[in-house]
C-alpha cells in the first residue's frame, strides 16, 4: 500500500468517525431528559387515539392517551401537552414520550398540534390560544363519548408551548377547568425589544414586523402595549391564578434570562403558589442537569396529587 | 497494513471519537 492511499485511509476514516461520534453525542445529550421518563407502553398501559380532529381552519389534529382500566365511574383528570418550537416549528408528537409517562402514571393526556408562523398562514398567538381552546372542547366531548367524566386538567408545555399553556391557565377559557399548570423554559413577556434573538433569526428588523406577527395587529411603539399584554402570561397573572410549576436554564440564550423574572414577579406580586426549578447547567434544552429534571417531574406528580380533587 | 499503520488507525478512531464528542457537545450548548 503506497503513502498516498494510507493518508487518504486515515483521513476519511478520522473524518467519518468524528461526525458519527458528534451525532451520537448529540443524540444521547439531547434526549437524556426524555429517557427519564420514558415507558414502555403497550395495550397494559393504556390506548392511544392519534391524529383526532378538532375545530380549526388549518387542520391541526391532536393525539389522545387513555390509560388502561382507568375507573369510568370516577371523576378524571386531564394533562396537555403543548409543543414548543420558538412558534414555527415542533410538532405534537414532541409530546409522546411525555404522555405516555404521565398516562402511566393514572391521567388521561393529550398532546396538540397548532398553526405555526412558518406555514405561510396568519398564526398570531390569539389565534394559538383559540385553537388550544378547541382542542380541549374536542378533548371533552371525545372522553365523554369514551365514558370518562374529565373534571379538571393540568396545562403543560415546552418553550412556546409552555407560553400556551399558561395563556390556556391564566385566561379561564378552558371548557375543563385548568387547576394548575407546569412549564419549562417559556417566554412570559412579548415587550419586542426583549427578543432581538427571535427577531434576527426570523427576519424581522422592525419591533412593528414582531408585534404583526406575534399579535396579528398592525401596531406601532405607541398603541402595542395593550395587546401585548393580552398575549404575555405574566400580565395575566392576578390573585386568582393557578399554581403554577416553572424550571428555566441560566444559560438559555434562546429565552432571554429575565422572562422568567417577570413571571415570579407578577406571581410573588398576587401571591400565586409557585415553585421555581432552576437548572443552573442547562441552556434552552434543559438537558445538562437531569436531576433537577427529575426534580421537576416528581414536583409535577406532586402538583398532580395536591390540585386534582 | 502494517502493525504500526493500524496502531495510527487505532489512534486515529480515538481521537476522533473524543474530539467529535466534544464538538457535539458544543453544538448543543451553543446552538439550543
Amino acid at each position: 500500500m503506497n503513502k498516498k492511499v494510507k493518508y487518504i485511509i486515515f483521513t476519511l476514516t478520522f473524518l467519518v468517525v468524528f461526525c458519527l461520534s458528534a451525532i451520537v453525542r448529540i443524540q444521547l445529550l439531547g434526549s437524556a431528559p426524555m429517557k427519564l421518563i420514558e415507558v414502555n407502553w403497550n395495550e397494559n398501559v393504556g390506548t392511544e387515539y392519534a391524529d383526532l380532529d378538532y375545530k380549526n381552519d388549518n387542520g391541526n389534529k391532536y393525539d389522545l392517551y387513555i390509560p388502561q382500566n382507568l375507573d369510568k365511574e370516577r371523576n378524571q383528570y386531564l394533562i396537555l401537552f403543548i409543543h414548543g418550537g420558538s412558534f414555527n416549528s415542533g410538532s405534537k408528537e414532541d409530546g409522546d414520550v411525555w404522555c405516555k409517562y404521565y398516562a402511566s402514571k393514572g391521567y388521561i393526556t393529550a398532546t396538540v398540534d397548532y398553526t405555526l408562523q412558518n406555514q405561510g398562514k396568519e398564526a398570531s398567538i390569539f389565534l394559538m390560544n383559540e385553537e388550544i381552546e378547541n382542542a380541549v372542547q374536542a378533548i371533552k366531548v371525545k372522553t365523554s363519548e369514551l365514558g370518562y367524566n374529565v373534571v379538571g386538567m393540568a396545562s403543560s408545555g415546552v418553550s412556546a408551548g409552555g407560553t400556551l399553556a399558561m395563556n390556556l391557565a391564566y385566561n379561564y377559557n378552558s371548557v375543563i377547568p385548568v387547576k394548575f399548570v407546569f412549564q419549562l423554559a417559556a417566554p412570559t413577556y412579548f415587550e419586542p425589544n426583549d427578543w432581538s434573538l427571535l427577531k434576527k433569526v426570523n427576519g424581522w428588523n422592525l419591533n412593528e414586523e414582531f408585534l404583526k406577527v406575534m399579535t396579528g395587529f398592525d401596531l406601532n411603539e405607541k398603541n402595542y402595549m395593550e395587546q401585548i399584554k393580552k398575549i404575555s402570561p405574566s400580565s395575566l397573572v392576578n390573585e386568582n391564578t393557578v399554581p403554577t410549576l416553572l424550571g428555566y436554564g441560566l444559560r438559555d440564550h434562546c429565552v432571554p434570562l429575565n422572562q422568567k423574572r417577570y413571571l415570579i414577579d407578577s406571581l410573588d406580586k398576587y401571591e400565586v403558589l409557585y415553585d421555581y426549578i432552576e437548572f443552573p447547567k442547562s441552556n434552552h434544552g434543559m438537558y445538562n442537569d437531569l436531576d433537577k429534571m427529575q426534580e421537576f417531574i416528581d414536583t409535577s406528580l406532586k402538583y398532580c396529587e395536591r390540585f386534582f380533587y | 497494513m502494517k502493525k504500526r499503520d493500524i496502531v495510527i488507525l487505532l489512534i486515529i478512531i480515538v481521537l476522533a471519537i473524543a474530539l467529535g464528542a466534544i464538538l457535539g457537545k458544543v453544538i448543543l450548548d451553543r446552538v439550543i
